[in-house]
């Protein structure tokens, strides 16, 4: 296991390094600002794949630690004026809170209760916010709402990327700091998964009961999954919200909610980089239907679904059996 | 005492709507453990079969009713034939329909928003008029609907308790094993109760909408409610998920009168996560000791 | 109250109660240290659902369960562990997804001690329990296979296993060599009997295979419908006829009288 896990930090460093020589390519505005983008989705899947794929935890209420972390740095940056850098705790707190809450909710739960569960606390905050139509603020006639109701935030500033860097290059430092919460992510969950937190977690998903007679404290590891999820679910919330400039409810929204979940599919729920090649899968459907944008959600529904029919360990399962065929010894004759 | 009228009328309205609503998921978790999140397009489907049978084809409104529950018929044999049929029985089978009936769920809008268009459209299920009696105000179609929603569930049970068709689903549920070695054509049983789920989810989207409207997107907060009913009735049991819908549309139309409109369905949660913190498979649900 | 000598195990007047339904009826039973007791009885008899009490899985309608003198009635699977108290399932229960060797780590580590903050790898004294149980029910050759692969006999050896890992006091085996052949009940025996000769566990054993039992086992207790039916030593199962009459029948009562006898004369030799 200990190789596996060095195995692990290697391809991470390697990754991260490859990723980070992209820019030099001279890659266009937008074609960094989506690689950006899902750069952060897949360090939010990564995290979610701890509770659902590791824990087997079946929480399909995760974006709202998202929201939490990405209005709390907005909601911040808004009304106190600071500078972003300063709410990002803040954010990884509120992520924390948030997953404590799904984790006390869920507790004496299983199966699809957890989903019902988690679903509908996801859909209460949205509703919340999209709800919140009462006037907080007031500029001449035009009402502002506290949470910004179904239009959200903008304007409550940025990481100064812009000041430091020049205005060109300003998506550079958006991109470079993605990155690192994606590294971080990644780092996070392969030292939770090779560390006895990890053989809790893998224990309670594969037999509860044995893992409680073994002197698991079941409750104890929810919570703990639940809440290393959210702190840093909750981070990537804060700084997707500093990179892209605004932040809204449509982050809880079905589509967006399928969107990861199929990236977590896809890729292979339960591996380390499951939900790093299943993010890169679903950027791709993502690009290609970026002119049938009418299409898209049924693109990457389809491609969930085939996936969940044929593959069901998603693509690192199909990667494995692949290698397990390869690698068999053959019959003589 | 107009304020206690309002609020019963209400729930007993939005209690019918509900159980209306949940049975179908409770007949499908409760026969083959299967969560169905496709629920919502199912409703909508139906709500715009309605649409088409009187709207498109000229035929009478009462029609609309039985437009639905064909289009939900449609709804659940295009479900059985593309997700249900292939990993029934297999691996993961609980955990796999979930996502794939939400996958379904996201193909049918986006179908619907593609090919027919988001405009929105009324629903041709309607009566006009109110009765009066005093104090008490009921439109004639809030009682259309609960009498509606009444048959139905009334239907339903009939069917899975006194057809043969429901003996061979209550054997499935049972014990799919025993069921298969003692000759029960399991996939057929499993094909019929996909396409009834269907039908029941169908018409209740034409009950649903016919007080609102109808939208490509109008399943989705009656499959949450519905999700909400039967989680807090116990998944799988039909009493249970009626005795859910009434409690359910009692608390919220109360909190709605009382603490505003936004806060039904907060409130409500926060009281269905309280209830399974006592009783961990809802009220009704089937207490299993799993030892995986 | 004081006992002396006190009993490893002592269960009063325990009950579980389904509805109408007593899968457990007021059970009153000791087990003392370094014997072995044994828990037959037909299908229904309530064994299981014992086990399930004794291990904190299930909680009791009604009774207490001594342990060592202390009341640990209603306590959870995991603080029973913690002190000492380990069992094996009817049903194979390993975690299929880890390897045979990361199985028993897991179980060193969270089953030895309560674990208030879990470090970020094992630690030493789990790694040397680990390999010493895989030496003692020969899996070292299995050390890197995934559970989920591994075979009946090594499935079982390997829950066994996990179950030992953590130096219980009370090991409860349920059904432990149910479906093997001869050979592979004599490689689970000789375990079992290493166990109790050399580490001094205590065992509970319900089993279906009286050959093995009353071979096994220094009394034997006979529940039906939940309630105990008999309980007395290893021979004396074939003595009492409504044992024979509700579980045995006339060759199971044969198969009893020779393990009780193989046993004693495997003890006049030894």
């Amino acid at each position: 296991m200990r190789s596996m896990k060095s195995r692990d930090l290697l391809i991470l460093l390697l990754f991260v390094g490859v990723l980070s020589l992209l820019p030099a390519l001279g890659l266009s505005r937008y074609v960094l600002g989506q690689i950006t983008l899902f750069i952060l989705w897949a360090a939010v899947v990564s995290q979610w794949n701890l509770v659902f794929g590791v824990a087997g935890i079946l929480s399909i209420g995760h974006m709202a630690l998202f929201a939490v972390g990405g209005y709390a740095t907005a909601l911040m940056g808004l009304y106190f004026g600071m500078s972003l850098w300063w709410t990002l705790p803040v954010a990884a707190l509120a992520g924390l809170l948030m997953s404590l809450v799904m984790a006390f909710a869920t507790f004496r739960l299983r199966g699809a209760y957890v989903v019902v569960v988690t679903l509908a606390i996801a859909m209460t905050v949205y509703q919340l916010l999209v709800t919140d139509v009462a006037c907080f603020r007031q500029t001449q006639s035009v009402c502002y709402s506290f949470s910004g109701g179904a239009r959200g935030l903008s304007r409550f500033g940025d990481f100064g990327f812009r000041e430091l860097l020049g205005y060109s290059s300003a998506p550079l430092g958006n991109f470079y700091l993605s990155l690192i919460m994606l590294a971080l992510s990644i780092l996070v969950a392969i030292m939770v998964v090779y560390s006895p937190y990890g053989q809790a977690f893998k224990a309670m998903r594969d037999n509860e009961v044995c893992a409680a007679s073994r002197g698991i404290e079941i409750r104890k590891y929810q919570a703990i999954v639940f809440a290393v999820s959210g702190v840093f679910t909750g981070l990537s919330g804060g700084v997707y919200a500093g990179v892209i400039g605004t932040f809204g409810p449509q982050v809880l929204e079905l589509p967006t909610l399928l969107f990861l979940l199929s990236m977590m599919v896809v890729g292979g729920r339960g591996t380390i980089w499951g939900p790093v090649v299943g993010t890169i899968v679903l950027a791709l459907i993502d690009e290609g239907f970026r002119d049938l944008a009418a299409w898209r959600n049924t693109a990457y529904a389809a491609v969930l679904s085939i996936i969940l029919l044929t593959l069901p360990e998603g693509l690192m399962g199909g990667f494995a059996s692949l290698r397990k065929w390869a690698l068999s010894p053959r019959k003589e004759g | 005492m107009e304020l206690l009228t309002g609020i019963l009328t209400s729930t007993i309205a939005l209690g019918a709507i509900y159980a209306a609503s949940s049975v179908s998921l409770a007949l499908l978790w409760g026969s083959i453990s299967m969560l169905n999140l496709a629920h919502g397009a199912m409703i909508v489907i139906g709500a715009y079969g309605s649409v088409a049978v009187v709207t498109g084809l000229g035929l009478p409104w009462w029609t609309g009713l039985l437009g639905g529950m064909i289009a939900g018929a449609a709804g659940g044999l295009l479900l059985y034939v593309s997700q249900v049929r292939w990993i029934f029985g297999k691996a993961n089978f609980d955990l796999r329909i979930i996502i794939l009936t939400m996958a379904f769920s996201t193909i049918v809008v986006d179908l619907i928003n593609n090919l027919i268009g988001a405009k929105i459209l009324r629903q041709p299920f309607q009566v006009e008029g109110r009765f009066d009696l005093g104090a008490l105000s009921i439109g004639h179609q809030t009682l259309l609907v609960v009498c509606c929603s009444a048959l139905m569930v009334l239907l339903l049970q009939l069917v899975v308790h006194k057809t043969n068709l429901g003996r061979l689903i209550r054997a499935v549920s049972q014990d799919i094993t025993a069921a298969r070695l003692n000759g029960v054509p399991v996939q057929a049983v499993i094909f019929q109760v996909t396409v009834l789920a269907g039908i029941i989810s169908g018409a209740s989207g034409v009950l649903l909408t016919s007080s609102t409207t109808v939208y490509p997107g109008a399943g989705f907060d009656p499959l949450l409610k519905a999700l909400i009913v039967c989680v807090l009735g116990g998944l799988g049991s039909i009493p249970g998920a009626l005795a859910a819908s009434f409690a359910l549309a009692g608390l919220e139309t109360t909190v709605q009168y009382t603490l505003g409109v936004k806060w039904g369905f907060p409130v409500s949660l926060l009281v269905v996560v309280l209830v399974l913190v006592y009783r961990p498979t809802g009220l009704f649900g089937r207490q299993e000791l799993e030892r995986n | 109250m004081t006992h002396s000598p006190q009993h490893l195990l002592e269960v009063r007047g325990l009950t579980k109660a389904y509805g109408a339904m007593k899968a457990t009826n007021d059970l009153i039973f000791h087990v003392d240290r370094g014997e072995v007791l044994g828990i037959g009885g037909p299908n229904g008899a309530g064994k299981t659902t014992l086990f399930d009490l004794l291990s904190g899985v299930t909680p009791p309608t009604a009774g207490r369960i001594l342990f060592e003198g202390a009341d640990i009635t209603g306590l959870g699977a995991s603080a029973i562990c913690h002190l000492g108290i380990s069992r094996t399932f009817q049903l194979n229960a390993v975690f299929n997804s880890q390897t045979v060797a990361d199985n028993l780590k897991t179980c060193a580590y969270f089953g030895s001690e309560k674990r208030l903050v879990p470090g970020l790898s094992y630690d030493r004294r789990s790694e040397i329990r680990a390999a010493e149980v895989l030496d003692l029910t020969g899996l070292t050759d299995y050390a890197d296979v995934m559970a989920g692969a591994l075979p009946v006999l090594q499935l079982k050896l390997l829950m066994i296993g996990c179950a030992i890992v953590s130096h219980p006091k009370l090991l409860l085996l349920d059904e432990p060599v149910g479906g093997l052949n001869p050979a592979e009940i004599e490689t689970c025996a000789a375990v079992f009997r290493q166990l109790r000769d050399f580490h001094g566990t205590t065992i509970v054993v319900i089993e279906h295979v009286m050959s093995f039992m009353t071979a096994f086992a220094d009394r034997i207790m006979i529940l039906h419908h939940g309630a105990k039916l008999h309980e007395g030593a290893a021979g004396s199962l074939a003595d009492n006829p409504e044992v024979v009459d509700v579980f045995l029948g006339v060759s199971g009562a044969a198969d009893s009288r020779k393990g009780a006898q193989a046993e004693e004369v495997g003890n006049a030799t030894s």
